[in-house]
C-alpha cells in the first residue's frame, strides 16, 4: 500500500501519492528545563505537536497550482487545511489541522513540471 | 492556600510539569442572566460605569457577568499580587497577550464582533492549574486601557487591575461621618459606596476602635483604606475568586491552627460566655450582635452585669415601645424600639456615652465602681432571671480597660472536638459555654494561612534583600480626636459699625446662595441653622440694607464637610438680606490626646544603622498601647538583615498571600510569609517569584505572666 497524503479544506480535497523518500516526521516538543538549587532539573512541558516533511517528487503545473492554492487559501480563509497521512507506519495523522508550507518552486520543463516538491506540515489547533 | 487536591501540589513539584491557563473575558459586559448592562453611547468610556452606575451596584457585578472563554487565544500571562508594605493592602495586576491573527481584538476593526466592546474596564478572569486537573482562579479584575496591538506578531497585549486596585483608584462619592467605630465598620462604609453587597466581602471584626472618622466627598478611597488597614495592623485583599477580605490584627498569632473562626456564635437563650472581666469606670465595650428571636420581654441584652445598684454595666436595649434601661455605673439611658429582630447591631459603650448603631446616648459617668461579678456575653448576668433571652447571635465582642485591650472575643469552635465558644486573642484563652445547652455556630470565616515546605528541588534561585527592606526604627505620631458634647462651633457676630460684608448678603429671591463656614475642628454633627436667635440650636439673624431685622423668608440648609460647614441660603424676599449673626451648634471632634511612639530594635540599630519608618500622616493610630504593639510587631518582622527575599520557585498556583513557606536552604532556611507572588506563563514555561519576609512568632503577652512595657506583644 502506497503512502498517501490527503489535503483538504473547505474548497478542495486532493490525494497525493508519496513516492519520493524520505517522509520525515520530527515532532515538536514544547518544553523547557529549569535547574533547581540542588542541581537537578525539572521540565516545563506544554505540548507535543506533529511536524512532517513530505517529499512529493515531481508535479505537473496543474497539480502544483492546486497545491499552491491550498497554501494560499490558508491566508484568505484564516484557516489551516486538514491533513491525513495514510499507510505510514508510526505516523498518526488523521484529519489533523496543520499549517502547510511549500519549498521553493523548481521548474524543470517548459510545460511547467516542478521537481523536488516538499510540503512541510506543522500541527496546530483550528480556532 | 487555595484548597486543592494533593495531586495538584504533586504536579506543581513534579519532574515534568504541565501548567495550563484559562482566560475569560466579558467584553460585552452582559450579565449572566442575559440582562444588558453595558450600553453603547450611554456608558462612560474608560470604565466609570463599572464602578458607579445609576443603581450603584456596578462593581459588585464582577461575579455576575457573562464571561466568554478566550483560553485558546492566550499566548502568555503574567499575574502579580503583593501586599504593599507598610499598608498591607493588596494590589494585583495582570498582563496577558492574546493571539490576534484575525484581528478579533483590534479596536475599531469593524468586522470583529468585539469591535464595539473592546474598551477599557472589561471584566476578566484568569485561571491556572496543571494539565488534567481543574484550574483555579488567579485573578479577577478589569482591563485598564485599550489593548496594545502588535501588527507584526499579530498579538494583542492587555493590562488589567484587580477590583480592589480599581476601588483604590477612586474618590469617595459620599461623606463618611462615624464615631466609636472599628476598622471593619469604616471599610464597610467605603466599599458600599462602590456598590458591594455583603456577599462580596468578608471582613473580620477590627480591633482598632476609632473615636471619630470623617471622610469628605472626593477624598482618596485608596489612601483611606490603606491608612485604616495600617493602623489596624491587618491585611486587606481581593482573593482569587473575587471576595474582598479584611483580616484584622492577628500579629502572626497561630491560634487559628487549633480553632476555626466562624461568622457568629448563636445562643438559643441559655448559653452564655463568662468573660471573667469586671466592669469599671474605664471599661469600654464594642460589640456586634443580632437578636434573632426576641426575648420574652422584647429586650436585647447581649452584654454586661446588671443589678439595680450603681455598680452595673449593662447593655439592655429595647425592641418595642417599652423603655429599657442600660447602665454604666450610676448612669443610665433608656431606649425604646432601637433594635429590630434579625438585623445586626453595633454597640459601643464607654463612661462618656453609648453609641447604638451610630446614635449616641449620653452617660457622663464619673463615679468609680466595679461590678460585683464578671461581665457576660449573650446576657447581662443578673438581668435574665425573669424571662427567656431568646435566640441571639454575637459576631464580635471587644472589651478595653482604658486604652489597654482587656478582651477580644472571637466566635469559633475548637477543631479537635467541635466545641463552640469564643477565643480571647488577648489572654489567648478559649471560653466555652457557661450556661446550659450548646451554642450554634455560623459559617466558617477568617483566613488560615497555608503552609508550604520548599525543598531544594522546589527552589530555583534566592535573592536576599540585604538591608533594603529593613525597618529597625519606627516613629508614629498622630493626634487623637474625640467627639465632644454639643457646643457652638462657629460664631459670626454682628459687624461692627454696621458695615456690610458682601459675602453674607443674600440677593433677592436667591434659591441657592452658598456661604462656607470654616470650622476650627472637624465635626461629627452640626445642627441645621434656623432664622431667629435661640439656645442650644444653630441660628442666624438677618437684616435689610437699612439695618431693620428680617424675621421671615430666609431659610438655610447646611452640609458638613471635612473642616467646614457649607450653608445654602434661600431668600424668598424681593429684597437683599444680610446674614448679620450666625452661630452653629455641633459636636466637634477635638484633639484630646496625641499618640507618640518612637521604637527601636536596639541590636539591629547598632549593627546596621538607622532604618527608619516614620508614620505621621495616619490619623487612625488612636491608641498608644495598640500603636506600641504595632511598632513592636513591625520591628519583630522587619529588623533583620535579609529580612526579605525574592525566591524563584517551581510555582504552585494554590499559593496565596499570607501563606507561610519553609525554605530548606543552608543559609536562608526557615519560615517566611508570602508578601508577593508573581506568576508568568509563556508557551508553557512558568516562572514563579515569591517576595517573602521572615516569619517570626511574637512572644505574646500573657496576663499575670508578662510585664507591661516588656517585650511581649499584645495580640
Amino acid at each position: 500500500m502506497a503512502i498517501t497524503l490527503t489535503i483538504s479544506d473547505t474548497t478542495d480535497t486532493q490525494v497525493y501519492n508519496v513516492i519520493a523518500q524520505p517522509l520525515v516526521s520530527s515532532p515538536i516538543i514544547n518544553e523547557r528545563d529549569v535547574e533547581t538549587l540542588d542541581g537537578n532539573i525539572s521540565t516545563y512541558y506544554s505540548s507535543t505537536k506533529q511536524a512532517l516533511e513530505v517529499n512529493l517528487g515531481y508535479m505537473t503545473a496543474d497539480q502544483y497550482a492546486n497545491l499552491l492554492a491550498f497554501r494560499d487559501r490558508q491566508y484568505q480563509n484564516m484557516k489551516y487545511p486538514t491533513i491525513t497521512i495514510s499507510n505510514a507506519q508510526n505516523i498518526a495523522v488523521e484529519q489533523m489541522t496543520m499549517k502547510l508550507t511549500i519549498n521553493e518552486q523548481r521548474i524543470v520543463s517548459r510545460c511547467g513540471v516542478v521537481e523536488d516538491v516538499v510540503v512541510t506540515l506543522r500541527e496546530s489547533k483550528q480556532l | 492556600m487555595i484548597i486543592v487536591p494533593q495531586e495538584f501540589h504533586d504536579k506543581a513539584n513534579g519532574q515534568v510539569i504541565h501548567p495550563i491557563a484559562g482566560l475569560y473575558v466579558s467584553f460585552e459586559k452582559q450579565l449572566a442572566g442575559g440582562v444588558d448592562f453595558f450600553t453603547l453611547d450611554e456608558s462612560v468610556l474608560d470604565g466609570v460605569d463599572i464602578l458607579d452606575s445609576d443603581n450603584h451596584e456596578a462593581i459588585q457585578l464582577w461575579d455576575r457577568y457573562d464571561y466568554k472563554d478566550y483560553s485558546d487565544r492566550l499566548v502568555s500571562m503574567n499575574v502579580s499580587r503583593s501586599f504593599e508594605f507598610p499598608y498591607t493592602v493588596q494590589s494585583a495586576l495582570a498582563d496577558f497577550t492574546v493571539n490576534n491573527y484575525d484581528d478579533l481584538f483590534t479596536p475599531d476593526y469593524t468586522p470583529s464582533p468585539l469591535s464595539a466592546y473592546n474598551l477599557p474596564a472589561r471584566p476578566l478572569r484568569l485561571y491556572a492549574g496543571f494539565d488534567g486537573l481543574t484550574q483555579i482562579a488567579q485573578f479577577v479584575g478589569v482591563t485598564e486601557d485599550m489593548p496594545d496591538i502588535n501588527i507584526k506578531s499579530k498579538t494583542a497585549d492587555y493590562h488589567a487591575l484587580d477590583f480592589l486596585t480599581q476601588i483604590a483608584d477612586q474618590t469617595l462619592n459620599q461623606v463618611i461621618d462615624m464615631r466609636n467605630v472599628t476598622t471593619d465598620e469604616v471599610l464597610e462604609q467605603i466599599v458600599k459606596q462602590f456598590g458591594l453587597s455583603e456577599s462580596q466581602y468578608q471582613f473580620e471584626h477590627g480591633t482598632n476602635v476609632i473615636p471619630f472618622v470623617f471622610f469628605d466627598i472626593g477624598q482618596d478611597a485608596g489612601e483611606a483604606m490603606r491608612n485604616l488597614v495600617q493602623a489596624e495592623g491587618g491585611k486587606m485583599w481581593l482573593d482569587e475568586s473575587g471576595i474582598l477580605r479584611f483580616q484584622a490584627r492577628s500579629l502572626g498569632d497561630d491560634w487559628r491552627k487549633n480553632y476555626q473562626e466562624v461568622e457568629y456564635l448563636e445562643s438559643t437563650g441559655t448559653q452564655y460566655i463568662d468573660t471573667g472581666l469586671y466592669g469599671n469606670l474605664n471599661t469600654k465595650v464594642n460589640l456586634k450582635g443580632m437578636q434573632v428571636v426576641a426575648s420574652t420581654n422584647g429586650t436585647f441584652s447581649p452584654f454586661g452585669y446588671y443589678s439595680d445598684a450603681n455598680t452595673s454595666l449593662t447593655i439592655n436595649l429595647s425592641m418595642n415601645s417599652s423603655g429599657r434601661t442600660s447602665r454604666f455605673g450610676n448612669k443610665t439611658f433608656i431606649t425604646t424600639n432601637v433594635i429590630t429582630a434579625n438585623s445586626i447591631n453595633r454597640v459601643t459603650t464607654t463612661k462618656d456615652e453609648a453609641t447604638i448603631n451610630g446614635v449616641a446616648y449620653n452617660l457622663s459617668c464619673t463615679t468609680q465602681f466595679t461590678t460585683p461579678q464578671p461581665m457576660t456575653i449573650f446576657r447581662a448576668k443578673g438581668i435574665d432571671n425573669g424571662y427567656v433571652n431568646g435566640t441571639m447571635r454575637i459576631y464580635s465582642c471587644m472589651v478595653m480597660d482604658g486604652e489597654q485591650m482587656a478582651g477580644n472575643f472571637v466566635p469559633c469552635y475548637r477543631k479537635s472536638d467541635n466545641v463552640a465558644g469564643m477565643y480571647d486573642t488577648v489572654t489567648r484563652h478559649f471560653f466555652t459555654n457557661a450556661g446550659t445547652g450548646t451554642f450554634n455556630v455560623g459559617p466558617n470565616t477568617g483566613f488560615t494561612p497555608g503552609t508550604f515546605n520548599l525543598s531544594p528541588y522546589s527552589i530555583v534561585d534566592i535573592k536576599p534583600s540585604g538591608t533594603s527592606d529593613m525597618v529597625n526604627h519606627l516613629i508614629i505620631n498622630a493626634d487623637v480626636r474625640e467627639v465632644q458634647p454639643f457646643e457652638y462651633v462657629y460664631v459670626k457676630t454682628k459687624p461692627k459699625n454696621d458695615s456690610v460684608t458682601e459675602e453674607w448678603v443674600i440677593p433677592p429671591n436667591a434659591t441657592n446662595y452658598v456661604v462656607s463656614c470654616s470650622l476650627g475642628d472637624p465635626c461629627y454633627n452640626v445642627v441645621n441653622p434656623t432664622l431667629g436667635k435661640s439656645t442650644n440650636v444653630s441660628w442666624f439673624t438677618a437684616r435689610k440694607e437699612d439695618l431693620t431685622a428680617v424675621t421671615s423668608g430666609v431659610t438655610a440648609t447646611g452640609t458638613l464637610t471635612n473642616n467646614s460647614y457649607d450653608i445654602s441660603f434661600k431668600n424668598n424676599n424681593a429684597f437683599a438680606v444680610e446674614i448679620a449673626e450666625l452661630q452653629l451648634y455641633g459636636e466637634p471632634a477635638k484633639v484630646t490626646n496625641r499618640v507618640e511612639v518612637d521604637a527601636k530594635e536596639d541590636e539591629s540599630y547598632t549593627k546596621y544603622g538607622d532604618h527608619l519608618l516614620e508614620i505621621t500622616d495616619n490619623e487612625f493610630f488612636q491608641n498608644t498601647p495598640a500603636t506600641r504593639d504595632y511598632a513592636r510587631f513591625i520591628l519583630y518582622q522587619y529588623a533583620f538583615y535579609n529580612v526579605s527575599l525574592d525566591v524563584q520557585i517551581k510555582g504552585d498556583f494554590s499559593m496565596q498571600l499570607g501563606d507561610i513557606v519553609t525554605l530548606q536552604d543552608p543559609i536562608y532556611g526557615g519560615g517566611y510569609i508570602i508578601d508577593g507572588i508573581e506568576y508568568e506563563l509563556t508557551n508553557g514555561y512558568m516562572t514563579t517569584t515569591l517576595q517573602v519576609h521572615k516569619y517570626v512568632t511574637p512572644d505574646y503577652f500573657t496576663l499575670d505572666e508578662d510585664l507591661l512595657d516588656g517585650t511581649a506583644v499584645l495580640a
